[in-house]
């Protein structure tokens, strides 16, 4: 280094000038250590978790989901009816909500259509200020007849009652029937997916720890499963079981746990090659540590992923066959049987068909919303990074 | 006088192969081509070849990470290539331990680095955490690490670290024979040579034999006291690190050795470099080829008119 | 600037955000490339090298910050250029080879279409044939026996070596005049990283082209480079030509990061740099080396060292070449390879 310190040229006078004091060494003695890293450690869920609160829409899914869910559990409590109290003298009644109504919405208007124009004064047909408005004058046979706006609610004598969805053409309250119908969805789904998971999990980490003979049997035993359309295989489900709840689950589940049993032996098929899986086996970790603790902890992003991308998918199956025809029986609602049944008078009744399909609509958004951000959050390839 | 002492490992004609493909349009793949040598107490033997010769292949297989096709090996006279038992696997694990090759893939991300390097001693019976905890540290601080390291995860490293952390892992456990699989290949170079030399220090300290297995012949030829050089899952020459590398006799070691880069830009701009040409290169006769000992310790996987002609060349 | 100076970075620095804060990848790195010369940049991962070329490229990441500095191409500062008008200067001017051959190639489009629409984006004019000649004729300067044939040929058919040959080839044909490798040989075999270095200098010489080349490995450069910058924390800490680097390293980290590898004469104990690279977040005030330097001086710790200059074309920013401070030798494994090297080169 001395020939080296002689060939330098141009030093600037103010470096030059830097006192000889600081050119001792500094830690000639000291043995030199690897840095403990300044950033916090975290762990793989907590990681995962930061990353899932950047994401907007998922954190707004994820609370709309609480919501729906929330009112799932409280909702029909909030009414005084009964899902299946009928209310034969309110047969069909439009929503109508306190203090909305004075803002021109969910008032209870309904419009009656071809009533004689001369009969609106008559109290005994139209009770007083039940009238909003009349439309649309035609002459038939020497009768004005006119298209009438009331208020529903003064119009049939229950100036008092509030019916905040309505109710159907049984009389039951709509609200109370579509929280409890909804709840029966999500149930039916979450037991159905759950129990899928539990299985496939099992099915595909079997065939896809072991491999070999083991695997193709297996493999193929699930491509005859999935041969049989779903249609079918849930009729027949029903025609033998009934169709109560328990039956609904079972319905979705014969071929639900199908493909997360392929996903699980996917992830088991590309975590078994590893090297930190070959290392344990080489340190003699038995066949079960190798799977729960080697294996799974990190496939579980994409098994959470999947049920939640499975739940709106059985929810949407199981309304799908109450639509046809196949749903539970009644008066037991689900969000399907309601549309199903509201779908029948859609043009007189909207409100019937509009809330169930408004609230399956933002469930299976939000779900899909939730688990795509749950899916980004939990992909190792973006440990810690932004 | 090393022949006289029992080798710790001892490969006789390991073949292993793979096979793909249908019925009828089957494919074998020798990844190992009937491969012998032996591996002595306290030495460190070198394997070296490139990508897909069969040197990471023979590795796993001596550790039984895969099951051998044909042929026979012993530790310390014990046969470990027969059917695979709970007791086989017991002795292996006391044993022979792996140091594997990809830093980022080897370490289980879930888990902590207490975890990662206690797991062996926790299903060697090790069940009291506390008592596991202290030989972690311990071992912590042999590689260049502290305790506070213990509770991070891997992705928190760096390449050598990780590293560093897969040598401790491998040697918690105590065993007498270190598989290195490029421990350093995937490393820069400015980190090879701390877990090079921690290797050599450790080696010193606990007394272990290790079989190292790369493809810069480079650091093979700093770091093993014997080198095998390994083509397409055979190998063609086998001696003492300096022997080969002053007497590369097999014109493919010849084409490795010239290949290998120097830091010496004046030498580089000139250097003439051989390239290893399979029909040219050799002397076709109906006589099979085999490994022939052309110097003491020195072997040549050859026929006999190219012995004839690398004895010429000595 | 210079009239041979076709490229020139001056004071870029390079910042990318993240979740634990603001990473200062690149701090303040100038340097030229002059025509038909190979500058290396030398530095371990994460020193900011891959960064630096990224810019030139204008490929860098949603989150990377350009804080200062000027990419000069030709007298134009590249920073300032819009996508559109990149679009004319990266690979028509500027091409680049990356490190995974595999992963730079449509692997379901047959290699010769590959060269063939990189021809055509140079020459929409080019007919069919003319542009299947041209391709051929390109696939055999990078050395592909047998071209006519594997031209028709998918990239899964070709071995590594062989595809790097094809990236190459996909690279020249454009007529580029910056060819900017970023470790082009680190994933393939010795032997073929030989050959291909040997083609890179090859080509380079026809067509009086200039390269960066980026590695982490000293010993590669050697063969290639004409003058290196070695990297360390995002920071260029010495700049020399390449006889001057291997012969005469001044600063403590190129020492330690020759001295950390052996070549095949080695029989000293190897230098291992201890400690990891800082974190660049946290940038350490000073020299950025100092924390795993065992010779560092308590200036080190307080004051950034300036650049010394050693001669015209060599520059290194440590203390220990003041005249202030005190001598300290060389690694052992080093110092013998040197006089190793001049006794051969006597």
């Amino acid at each position: 280094m001395a020939d080296l310190k002689k060939k330098v040229i141009d030093i600037p006078e103010d470096i030059l000038n830097i006192p000889a004091e600081k050119f001792e060494f500094a830690q000639i003695h000291n043995t030199i250590y690897d840095a403990v890293p300044e950033t916090e450690s975290r762990g793989f869920f907590k990681d995962a978790l930061v990353r899932l609160k950047k994401n907007k829409a998922s954190i707004a899914a994820f609370w709309i989901l609480c919501a729906i869910i929330v009112l799932a559990i409280i909702g029909p409590s909030l009414t005084p009816y009964t899902f299946s109290q009928q209310f034969p003298e309110y047969v069909n009644m439009p929503p109508r909500v306190p203090y909305l109504e004075d803002m021109g919405i969910f008032n209870g208007k309904q419009v009656l259509t071809n009533r004689r124009l001369d009969s609106l004064e008559d109290t005994s047909k139209f009770p007083e200020g039940s009238v909003l408005g009349y439309s649309n004058p035609h002459e038939v046979r020497g009768v004005t007849l006119v298209d009438v706006e009331v208020n529903y609610y003064k119009y049939v004598g229950a100036d008092d009652t509030y019916f905040w969805f309505g109710t159907d053409g049984m009389g039951r309250d709509v609200w109370t029937r579509l929280w409890r119908g909804a709840r029966v969805s999500l149930v039916i789904a979450l037991a159905a997916v759950l129990s899928d998971v539990a299985i496939g999990i099992v099915y595909g980490s079997v065939a896809g720890y072991y491999g070999g003979k083991l695997d193709m049997i297996m493999m193929r035993i699930c491509e005859i499963i999935n041969a049989f359309p779903n249609v079918v295989v849930c009729t027949l489900c029903i025609l033998l079981f009934g169709s109560g709840i328990p039956a609904m689950i079972l319905a979705l589940m014969i071929r639900g746990w199908v493909p997360t049993a392929r996903m699980v032996r996917a992830q088991f098929l590309r975590f078994r090659g590893r090297e930190y899986v070959m290392a344990a086996q080489t340190m003699g970790v038995p066949d079960y540590a190798l799977i729960f603790r080697h294996i799974l902890p990190n496939s579980i992003g994409p098994i959470i992923t999947r049920t939640m991308i499975a739940i709106p998918n059985a929810i949407f199956t199981e309304s799908f066959l109450a639509f046809i025809g196949l749903g539970l029986a009644p008066p037991e609602p689900s969000i399907g049987t309601l549309l199903s049944s509201g779908q029948k008078v859609l043009m007189q009744y909207p409100h019937l068909t509009l809330f169930p399909a408004l609230t399956i609509s933002v469930l299976m958004i939000a779900f899909n919303l939730f688990g795509n951000g749950l899916r980004d959050a939990l992909d190792p390839t973006q440990r810690g990074h932004e | 006088m090393r022949n006289e002492t029992m080798p710790l490992l001892e490969v006789e004609n390991l073949k292993m192969s793979f096979t793909s493909g249908k019925r009828g349009k089957k494919v074998t793949v020798n990844a190992i081509d009937d491969n012998s040598f032996k591996i002595y107490e306290g030495e460190t033997f070198g394997l070296v070849g490139e990508s897909g010769c069969g040197k990471t292949t023979t590795g796993r297989t001596i550790i039984r990470l895969y099951n051998p096709t044909e042929g026979v090996m012993r530790f310390q006279g014990k046969e470990i290539s027969g059917p695979m038992t709970k007791e086989l696997r017991h002795f292996l694990t006391d044993n022979i331990a792996m140091i594997f090759q990809d830093p980022i893939d080897s370490l289980n991300p879930r888990m902590t680095v207490e975890e990662i390097i206690g797991e062996g001693l926790k299903y060697r019976g090790m069940k009291n955490p506390e008592e596991r905890r202290e030989i972690v540290y311990d071992m912590l601080n042999k590689v260049g690490l502290t305790h506070e390291h213990a509770s991070r995860y891997p992705h928190e490293f760096s390449g050598g670290q990780r590293q560093r952390i897969g040598i401790a892992r491998a040697l918690v456990v105590k065993p007498k024979l270190i598989i290195a699989d490029e421990p350093v290949s995937a490393l820069d170079v400015s980190v090879q040579a701390q877990v090079i030399n921690l290797l050599n220090d450790l080696k010193e300290e606990l007394g272990l034999t290790i079989m190292f297995v790369a493809h810069d012949l480079s650091v093979v030829k700093y770091f093993s006291t014997r080198v095998a050089v390994m083509y397409y899952g055979k190998i063609v020459e086998m001696a003492p690190s300096e022997e080969l590398y002053r007497h590369p006799l097999h014109p493919y070691t010849r084409a490795l050795l010239s290949a290998v880069p120097q830091p010496n830009p004046l030498l580089e701009k000139t250097r003439q470099r051989i390239t290893y040409d399979k029909v040219r290169d050799h002397i076709e006769m109906d006589e099979p080829r085999m490994m022939r000992e052309i110097l003491p310790e020195h072997f040549v996987y050859c026929n006999s008119k190219e012995f004839e002609r690398y004895q010429s060349m000595l | 600037m210079n009239k041979d100076t076709i490229l020139s970075v001056q004071n870029l620095t390079i910042s990318f955000r993240t979740i634990n804060g603001m990473v200062r990848a690149v701090r303040n790195i100038s340097f030229d490339l002059k025509r038909g010369e190979t500058v290396a940049i030398v530095g371990e991962s994460g020193s900011g090298k891959s960064v630096s070329i990224k810019a030139i490229m204008g490929i860098l990441a949603g989150n990377a910050v350009v804080d200062d500095g000027q990419i000069l191409y030709e007298g134009k500062d590249l920073l300032k250029f819009s996508e559109k008008e990149y679009h004319k200067i990266r690979g028509s001017k500027i091409g680049l080879i990356f490190q995974d051959p595999l992963s730079a190639l449509n692997p379901i489009m047959k290699i010769g279409k590959q060269i063939t629409e990189t021809l055509k984006l140079s020459h929409p004019n080019m007919t069919k044939k003319e542009a299947r000649d041209r391709a051929i004729e390109l696939m055999e300067s990078v050395g592909i026996p047998d071209a006519e044939n594997r031209f028709e040929q998918y990239p899964f058919q070709f071995s590594g070596g062989m595809r790097q040959r094809i990236v190459i080839a996909i690279a020249l044909a454009r007529d580029p005049e910056v060819l900017i490798c970023d470790e082009p040989t680190t994933a393939l075999d010795v032997t073929v990283q030989a050959k291909i270095l040997d083609l890179i200098n090859e080509i380079k010489r026809e067509r009086n082209l200039s390269v960066i080349f980026i590695t982490h490995d000293m010993g590669v450069v050697a063969n290639i480079a004409d003058r290196i910058n070695v990297m360390y924390a995002g920071k260029i800490i010495e700049k020399g030509t390449s006889e001057e680097i291997f012969y005469e390293p001044a600063h403590p980290y190129t020492q330690a990061l020759l001295a950390a590898m052996p070549d095949l004469e080695t029989e000293e104990t190897l230098v291992s740099i201890p400690g990891v690279p800082p974190n660049m977040i946290y940038p350490p005030k000073g020299d950025a080396f100092a924390a795993r330097n065992k010779y560092a001086l308590k200036i080190d710790f307080e004051q950034e060292p300036p650049f010394f200059k050693l001669s015209d074309t060599h520059y290194a920013a440590t203390w220990t070449l003041h005249p202030n401070a005190p001598d300290i030798e060389m690694p052992e494994v080093l110092k013998n390879r040197i006089n190793r090297m001049k006794e051969g080169r006597a």
